[in-house]
């Protein structure tokens, strides 16, 4: 699996471990969002993922793996003298690309040599395959990053590395277009959809289309204005839960980093059945289970399954999980 | 927060006072019928005004329940003929009284024009509550609407073949009018049927729970009325007075409880079950 610590330039070498603990005290007062990368002469490098000056994640770097250290080690794991410090700010998505990177398994890898109008035909294809993948396009002026979900999914995720910066971009398969013409190594880590971390990052892209539609449909049968309370109620019980998710009429805007799928799909579900419990006043229990229907229809088939399997199943909207399976 | 202003006190509070209202207004109307003379002009205006009152409040009902919704929602077509087929109504109680003092009962008059508008107006506003609800594909709705009309057309010339041949009707313009209400009626309650089913639990089914009501007890009336039972049974005439007003007002209240729901509608956050 591809290793981004690699890309994060050194902004303090010989440092000792009281210096280290210090510049992460430093980036906890600054609410740093991004990753801090420690390099250590006896191991592997360390990189920890920053959210508002919060540390989420440790992950150990090797040479052609990343494997996450548990909290309860983070401290041994500091504990050792590193030779450079170096920081990279990015945006929450950012941080999430950065776990599907680090976190999903590579079932296996390949080397391509294209050029752009050679990868949009590629990611078009690999963007229809089963499995999802990660690109690495580099060339000797670029370093990019993409996330390929797989089962049609349209978006495509970018991360870009460029001179002691990182860009976040959502685009899709024809993000090669943009490209200098040149001709680009492209290595694609096949990845399997099976695991926790793409599970997490698909039901985090069908979820945002489920609400907008279901809001939608609500406002269509109830009214703007009861829509718009109905999202301020939404949003209060997210707020006071600790989730950082606002809803509007338009959908949510999810700013939470969920480290685990089971802590994803226990907000969604709950969510799922706040609204309903919400709804179902004004329209009915039936009609509230009708719309989660009509709506999981509308998805394609491959994130309604996911949505029935993972939400609905365990929301206990009566009827939605097997009439959606038809 | 002693002090706070509670939405969901509120409405629990307006509802309980319409229901009250409603109820000593049924209570006032018993007492009216039972004790008034109606060879007195004054007693009779007045029993002739109790369905105007009820009528009207329910008209206010659906067009404060229109006005509540923005101009480009689809539910607030739905409520502006809803609230329009009840203002014809209105109209139509006042003809109809008028008439009833003038002249006594009259089969047919200027007031049957109002209450076929009316249920025309319903009939446009339940269509558009149909496709929002249903969203059927074109091909479906030409299936369907054609289907209720053919139901619709036969049963119109059972009740009609039965006025004019078996039940001997004033005239082939009464028959006509009168055949007219009880297909009216079944179309509606068949619809507010569908409706409740569909909001089942819901405050937005408390209207078309209303609407079956009315539409059972216009129904009733109808076929009281073609059998020609009610023009000279009094205390049958009376009954059916009654039931109209409760009807009038059981629509008025749901939909009082649908306008209710909008204004202060959806509880406060809770955690969830």
């Amino acid at each position: 699996m591809p290793n981004l610590s690699a890309f994060i330039p050194d902004s303090h070498r010989n440092i000792s471990a009281g210096y280290v603990e210090t510049l992460i005290q430093t980036r906890r007062e600054d609410l740093f969002t991004g990753l801090m990368r420690l390099s250590c002469p006896s191991g592997p490098s360390l990189m920890f993922v920053f959210l508002e000056g919060v540390q989420l994640k440790l992950y150990r770097c090797l040479e052609d793996s990343v494997e996450v250290v548990s909290r309860q080690s983070w401290f041994d794991e500091l504990d050792q003298s590193c030779i450079s410090a170096g920081f990279i700010r990015l945006p929450l998505d950012g941080l999430r690309f950065v776990r599907v990177a680090s976190e999903a398994p590579v079932v296996r890898v390949e080397p391509h040599t294209l050029r752009p109008e050679g990868l949009i035909d590629s990611a078009k294809k690999w963007s229809l395959e089963p499995e999802p993948s990660i690109l690495h396009i580099h060339s000797t002026a670029m370093n990019k990053y993409c996330l390929l979900a797989g089962q049609a999914t349209p978006i495509v995720e970018e991360l870009s590395f460029g001179q002691g910066d990182a860009r976040f971009a959502i685009n899709d398969t024809s993000f090669s277009q943009t490209l200098p013409r040149d001709s680009y190594s492209v290595t694609r880590y096949v990845s399997s959809h099976e695991h926790d971390t793409w599970r997490e990052y698909e039901l985090r892209l069908a979820f945002g289309p489920l609400m907008r539609m279901l809001l939608n449909r609500f406002s269509e049968l109830a009214g703007r204005t009861l829509t718009e309370r109905l999202c301020e109620r939404l949003s209060t019980w997210t707020r006071t839960n600790g989730w950082n998710v606002a809803v509007t009429g338009n959908g949510i805007v999810n700013r939470h980093y969920f480290d685990t799928l089971q802590s994803a799909v226990g907000f969604y579900v709950d969510l799922v059945r706040y609204f309903q419990s919400e709804a179902s006043p004004a329209l009915g229990a039936r009609m509230t289970d009708g719309i989660s229907r009509e709506v999981l229809v509308k998805m394609d088939p491959y994130h309604r399954e996911l949505l029935t399997h993972h939400i609905y199943s365990q929301s206990g909207a009566g009827g939605v999980t097997s009439a959606a399976r038809r | 927060m002693p002090f706070a202003w509670k939405a969901k006190n509120t409405s629990v509070r307006i509802r309980s006072w319409a229901k009250l209202g409603a109820v000593l207004f049924v209570a006032l109307s018993i007492a009216l019928y039972d004790t008034l003379n109606l060879a007195n002009i004054g007693n009779h205006i007045l029993i002739n005004l109790l369905p105007v009152i009820a009528a009207a409040f329910t008209a206010v009902m659906a067009t404060m329940v229109w006005e509540r919704f923005e101009r480009a929602e689809t539910p607030r077509r739905v409520w502006r003929y809803f609230a329009v087929g009840l203002w014809s109504w209105v109209i139509a109680e006042l003809i109809w009284g008028g008439l009833d003092i003038a002249w006594g009962e009259v089969a047919v008059s200027g007031a049957d024009i109002f209450w076929v508008a009316g249920y025309i107006f319903f009939g446009h506003a339940l269509f558009i509550q149909y496709r929002l609800l249903a969203g059927p594909t074109r091909r479906e709705l030409w299936v369907r609407v054609l289907a209720a009309v053919v139901i619709l057309a036969l049963l119109y010339g059972l009740v009609y073949h039965l006025l004019v041949t078996w039940l001997g009707a004033e005239s082939q313009l009464v028959a006509v009018i009168n055949s007219f209400y009880p297909v009216a009626d079944v179309f509606l309650a068949g619809i507010a049927i569908g409706l409740v089913h569909h909001f089942g639990g819901g405050a937005f089914a408390r209207p078309w729970l209303g609407l079956l009501a009315f539409a059972f007890t216009d129904l009733l009336y109808a076929l009281v009325q073609i059998s020609e039972t009610y023009a000279w049974n009094l205390n049958l005439r009376d009954v059916f007075d009654l039931a109209y007003l409760g009807a009038y007002l059981i629509l008025g209240l749901g939909i009082l409880s649908q306008w209710v729901f909008l204004k202060y509608g959806l509880r406060a956050p809770t955690q969830p079950q």
